[in-house]
């Protein structure tokens, strides 16, 4: 037993504790009603997540730009979940649009602060005179004092998924790379083992690539609205698991040991430098609502917060040391058997 | 090795020549394939005409490029390896075959044309796109058929491994095909065909880098 294993399971464990134990910070999930006329009284439910709205001094705004916000007359706390907000709509707008969507931010020094973009949409605006009522600054702090995964709208709870589809499919990508390392390895010294380690990572790559894609498919049902809606992402990831299917193709379809060794080897390579393009390039230049697609990219700085990063990380580490030994294993009983 | 790649590739031409049903089947599988499309689209969508050019080309120029390594006996193959070198050996097939795709698109293009009105109004980057899909698939598909020659049932496996990775050449292909539609300038097409131009470039220095070992037997 050497020690990267236990590391490994240990990594393992960890994410799976920590990512489904902990929870989601607060965040809002309706708001009624969501349309109002500008210059009457609006009396608006809200009720959030995850929030502690009865742990005292809740805040809330209604954002119309990074200048002008709206304070409510009064905010009454039903309990933790629901709020009410009175607000007066002014009849005068800062902008010049007739319709406007302002964002509800609410905030309490237990919970952080919570936004629900374009909350509640004023139509009747007119555009000039006192706009003294929108001159409120909203004032937030990022200290909440819960331990918590940052809730974001439409994700909700399954941002939790990030700590086992993204650790999935780049665990696949490092064990195909290993896979590839050992078949240009076999090229070289003509080391039949070296032939076999790739086998055997190239077939736990193609596990972790199925897992990753079908997580990927929950994933995507919960907040795209469907298993699979053929995005440019989605084809992609298909068609790197056929390449990898053709590769077991061909390794039975050959005559010999040694020419199977040869002619998979070669096309092992051939296949993996293909599909970087495939995977990393071409979904870059198409309109996709995967991140990481269409110019966005997947790791932007609003994308992981500091929590999820401890997470994260460890899961990447761990499925890879987990994949390492699944291919060791499988490696070693091929030997045996032949 | 310029002497041997050109020797090489007059033999295959000889050898098409004699034996008539090798390019005279593409030309016909393409002629059929077009009237089928015919039969059953009539006029096409300027959308369905692009997309229904490119999967033709790419059936016919798979049966086409499987039989550059699967027509000769493999004696013979044992004789060209210990006569010549294994780039010789490639170029002159990559050679071959490209000419043969050109041959397969501009024959394509012609019937496709008197099926269903030409939607296409930048005819330039239209040829130049087609050019460098006939280089890239000629060297994709000539590299793997020298992979498949060696298998059981050759033509399933050369669909099977040539199909998956074709695609990454054939996408900006269709994206600069479907902007041709429209009257398009060198600076809208460019990045696309950097692109595909950088996919070619890889895939020949792949096969310059893997071939050798294929090749020793």
């Amino acid at each position: 037993m050497k020690w990267w294993k236990v590391l490994g399971i240990l990594l393992i464990l960890y994410s799976l504790i920590a990512g489904m134990l902990v929870p989601l910070g607060a965040g809002i999930i309706r708001v009624e009603p969501r349309r109002a006329a500008a210059g009457t009284p609006l009396v608006l439910e809200v009720t959030g997540y995850n929030s502690t709205y009865r742990n005292g001094d809740t805040k809330a705004w209604l954002k119309y730009d990074d200048q002008h916000a709206l304070s409510p007359r009064r905010v009454t706390v039903q309990n933790d979940r629901d709020l009410r907000l009175d607000f007066v709509i002014p009849k005068q707008h800062p902008g010049r649009d007739s319709v406007n969507a302002l964002n509800l931010i609410l905030f309490n020094p237990r919970d952080g602060y919570s936004v629900l973009p374009s909350a509640v949409f004023t139509v009747g605006a007119t555009f000039g005179g006192d706009i003294s009522p929108w001159l409120n600054s909203v004032e937030v702090t990022d200290a909440s004092t819960r331990f918590h995964f940052p809730y974001r709208n439409i994700l909700g709870e399954t941002i939790r998924n990030t700590y086992y589809h993204v650790p999935l499919w780049m665990a696949m990508m490092v064990i195909f790379a290993i896979s590839m390392w050992y078949s240009v390895g076999f090229l070289r010294r003509r080391d039949p083992a070296d032939d076999q380690r790739a086998e055997a990572f190239a077939s736990t790559g193609l596990l972790f690539g199925i897992l990753g894609i079908v997580t990927g498919m929950v994933w995507a049902k919960n907040t795209w609205g469907a298993y699979w809606s053929f995005d440019v992402k989605q084809n992609m990831a298909a068609i790197a698991l056929l390449i990898y299917a053709a590769y077991f193709m061909l390794r039975s379809a050959l005559p010999d040991r040694d020419t199977a060794a040869r002619f998979s080897s070669v096309y092992n390579i051939f296949a993996f430098i293909l599909l970087i393009p495939l995977l990393y390039i071409i979904p870059r230049m198409t309109a996709s609502l995967h991140p990481g697609s269409g110019g966005n990219p997947a790791f932007a700085s609003d994308d992981l917060d500091s929590t999820m990063r401890m997470v994260f990380y460890p899961a990447v580490a761990g499925w890879i040391l987990m994949g390492c030994w699944i291919s060791q294993l499988r490696a070693r009983t091929k030997r045996l058997y032949e | 090795m310029f002497r041997q790649s050109l020797a090489l590739f007059k033999k295959d031409i000889h050898l098409d020549l004699r034996q008539r049903f090798g390019l005279g089947g593409i030309l016909l599988y393409v002629f059929s394939a077009s009237f089928i499309i015919y039969l059953t689209f009539g006029e096409m969508t300027p959308e369905e005409w692009i997309v229904l050019f490119w999967i033709v080309i790419l059936f016919a120029s798979v049966n086409a490029v499987l039989k550059s390594f699967a027509q000769e006996a493999k004696k013979r193959q044992l004789y060209y390896y210990t006569l010549c070198d294994p780039y010789a050996a490639i170029f002159s097939k990559m050679l071959y075959n490209f000419c043969v795709l050109v041959i397969i698109t501009a024959v394509t293009w012609s019937l496709f044309s008197i099926v269903s009105p030409n939607p296409i109004l930048t005819h330039q980057y239209f040829f130049l796109a087609a050019g460098l899909a006939c280089a890239g698939i000629a060297a994709n598909f000539t590299f793997v058929s020298a992979i498949a020659y060696r298998t059981r049932n050759q033509s399933t496996m050369m669909m099977v491994l040539s199909l998956p990775v074709i695609i990454p050449l054939l996408l900006p292909v269709i994206k600069i095909s479907l902007k041709t539609l429209n009257d398009v300038s060198w600076r809208e097409t460019k990045g696309d065909f950097s692109l595909l131009l950088s996919i070619d470039l890889l895939i020949v220095a792949l096969i310059v880098f893997l071939f050798p070992y294929i090749w020793r037997e």
